[in-house]
């Protein structure tokens, strides 16, 4: 293992103690888990890009981890709105707008990055006026607006980030999807034999294992890009994460629920967790139109130049 | 199932200029019909021309006639090689798998006299491991060498041998011993001219038309002691490494990239929103396969052993590059015709169409593949 991998899993495994605990929380706890929100303050894992801008791959690290441990609070929002606003304060939350135009998290909190006539701006959340929840019952709210304040971000570069974390946490939860099945077909005994002796099992499982690895190399190589280039010049690589992480999710989803059989459509089962925020997170994704950006551009520079287009993404 | 992001050097990238401009000058007028044939698509003089630049056996030593280039240096020429649709179908096997091999497990001699002359562009291999009766399973090969007085004699069959009918050698697997318990054992790998005598190759009609696919048969062909390759009995795991460097490559996503190129073009700048869409899904879905080889590739110059991430990227690349037909025909509907009027994308369609479902088969079968990945997981 290279140097960089065991850095890597160092920080894994620091985040896997931190989020771990976390990930009992319920998803509407009722009132602020402060004590909860003090733990992932203490972590640093929320001013990675406010310390150190290029820092992406750290921030997609983080953003997988939360895909496998689906804490139920804003941390991906916060992290982005301490990235885009140097002034955002500390040790309280803070959302965005997200593609659907709700505020996760609103409820909870004080301040939210929105778009305004193609510009990110700064504002204050007055009241909650409706409190929603997305697929996997994660709060998705509306709230009555303050003052903006505008800032010197365009809002598709928000976008960007945004997408570039959710497609991470979706590599994240599609991992939790490959561990929870593997161990699913090695336990589960039926005809006599656990069901990870049938090829036919066998075969689905090779497919769910594609899937989940590219899914990965796609949010891992949009990071390293964000990295090297800035999110405005990576937003090919992160509209080809986006996309490639879509329909890994779809087939994600289908396979490790098909090798549980009805026990993953149970609420006492844990698989519903990760399929259900895949489903709610793909729909975040696909109002993105990455999918429709990215053919559009290499549909613009033509077949003669389409795979110089694949080599510079 | 790991796999590390790799950053191309940027000597890579002059690299990749130069091999852009060589195209350029040896194959602008090549069709895409012509093109989309991929590696399958062969030429003599374009090998010869190839090797003269230094673009065969780039990662060998000098003294065998390679370049001392880095595996990336190689992975940058390939790829631009198949994405230009270069008709390198003559000298590819020997270049992948057939040169690695003999420089690992051949002898001084085997690699003196061959090597050099692979890398000249100069000397075909073709692959010799299935049989009429062994397919995916490939430890039941029945073709047997026999010592007798000092020489190896060789009977039987190996069939789908693409390129038996132009190559000079093949790297035959062959039974010399018992297989023993797990069916592993008693294989043995042999350097076999096909000029012998007793080696009859006849050509078996497919749906790939002007490919060369053929039937191999051995009928008391002899050959010296020196034929034999690595060691006599070691032949499971010198063939299991040698697939994967079939497996990994990217010929296995980009053999149908004429497709949707002249697809492209057909479509426009400025079609439904719905097409745009499905072109950036294809765009994703290379995009990141590229990387996944890349990253393979760097395994591999690293001397690891990324057999289970091979067999994932040529899974999930058979299966893109197959559905490109469908999605094709679903934006853009069009009567296939290979020869005579009709438009690039009509002809590249229906050659496409006919080579696709060899994509999940050679070089192993999706279940075969899959088979892999799922001990890697650890289910078998």
């Amino acid at each position: 293992m290279s140097g960089h991998d065991s850095e890597q899993r160092l920080l894994y495994e620091s985040l896997e103690r931190a989020l771990g605990p976390l990930c009992a929380l319920p998803e509407d706890p009722g009132e602020w888990p402060a004590a909860a929100w003090q733990t992932v303050e203490a972590h640093g894992m929320l001013d990675v890009l406010a310390e150190e801008p290029q820092a992406w791959p750290l921030a997609v690290t983080i953003a997988a981890a939360l895909g496998e441990y689906p804490v139920p609070l804003p941390i991906v929002e916060t992290l982005l709105v301490r990235a885009f606003d140097p002034d955002a304060a500390r040790g309280a939350p803070a959302t965005l707008e997200a593609a659907d135009g709700a505020l996760p998290w609103g409820r909870f909190c004080r301040t939210a990055l929105i778009g305004r006539e193609g510009s990110c701006a700064r504002t204050t959340l007055e009241d909650v006026q409706h409190t929603g929840a997305n697929l996997a019952g994660e709060p998705r709210d509306q709230c009555r607006i303050g003052a903006a304040e505008p800032l010197a971000v365009p809002v598709q570069r928000l976008a960007s980030g945004l997408a570039l974390l959710r497609a991470a946490q979706c590599a994240g939860a599609m991992r939790a999807c490959l561990n929870l099945s593997r161990q699913y077909v090695l336990e589960r005994v039926q005809f006599g034999r656990p069901l990870s002796r049938f090829q036919a099992i066998q075969q689905q499982m090779a497919q769910l294992a594609g899937a989940c690895a590219a899914a990965d190399v796609g949010v891992q190589y949009a990071g390293r890009r964000t990295r090297q280039a800035g999110l405005d010049e990576a937003a090919e690589a992160i509209a080809c994460a986006a996309t490639r992480v879509l329909s890994a999710a779809a087939e994600v989803s289908a396979i490790a629920h098909q090798v549980h059989g009805a026990m993953g459509f149970t609420l006492e089962y844990p698989l519903h967790r990760y399929t259900q925020r895949l489903g709610a997170w793909s729909a975040e994704l696909n109002l993105g139109g990455w999918a429709e950006r990215l053919g559009g551009r290499a549909l613009a520079r033509g077949g003669g130049d389409f795979w110089d287009g694949i080599v510079k993404i | 199932m790991h796999f590390e992001l790799l950053e191309l050097p940027s000597a890579c990238e002059a690299l990749r200029g130069e091999v852009r401009a060589f195209l350029n000058e040896h194959i602008a007028e090549r069709s895409p019909v012509d093109r989309a044939l991929s590696w399958s698509g062969g030429d003599p003089e374009f090998s010869r021309r190839l090797g003269a630049r230094g673009w065969i056996g780039m990662t060998w030593p000098k003294r065998y006639g390679g370049g001392e280039l880095s595996a990336l240096q190689r992975y940058t020429v390939l790829e631009e090689l198949l994405a230009a649709g270069a008709p390198v179908a003559r000298h590819w096997i020997a270049d992948r798998q057939s040169g690695p091999m003999l420089l690992r497990v051949g002898s001084e001699a085997q690699k003196d006299a061959i090597l050099p002359a692979i890398a000249r562009g100069e000397c075909y291999f073709c692959i010799g491991m299935s049989e009429p009766d062994s397919g995916s399973d490939l430890a039941s090969v029945r073709t047997r060498a026999e010592k007798t007085g000092g020489k190896w004699v060789i009977n039987g069959s190996k069939v789908w041998t693409s390129g038996a009918d132009q190559a000079h050698y093949m790297i035959a697997l062959v039974r010399t011993g018992d297989a023993g318990e797990n069916r592993h054992g008693g294989l043995s790998q042999f350097l076999l001219p096909m000029n012998t005598p007793g080696v009859e190759v006849s050509p078996i009609p497919s749906l790939g038309g002007d490919s060369d696919f053929n039937q191999v048969t051995f009928t008391d062909v002899e050959l010296d002691d020196d034929a034999l390759l690595g060691e006599e009995g070691a032949g499971w795991s010198q063939v299991t490494s040698e697939l994967a460097l079939e497996r990994s490559g990217p010929e296995r996503f980009l053999s149908s990239l004429q497709l949707l190129i002249v697809l492209c073009d057909a479509l426009g700048p400025e079609p439904e929103p719905l097409a745009k869409r499905a072109i950036g899904e294809c765009t994703a879905e290379l995009a990141v396969l590229r990387q996944m080889s890349l990253s393979v590739a760097g395994m591999l110059e690293a001397g690891e052993d990324p057999g289970v991430q091979a067999a994932l990227i040529k899974d999930l690349g058979a299966r893109f590059e197959q559905s490109l037909v469908n999605t094709a025909q679903r934006l853009l509907p069009i009567a296939p015709a290979l020869r005579g009027p009709g438009s690039d994308y009509a002809h590249v369609l229906r050659r496409i169409s006919q080579l696709a479902p060899s994509y999940s088969l050679r070089g192993g079968t999706r279940e075969i593949l899959r088979g892999i990945i799922a001990r890697g997981l650890g289910l078998r």
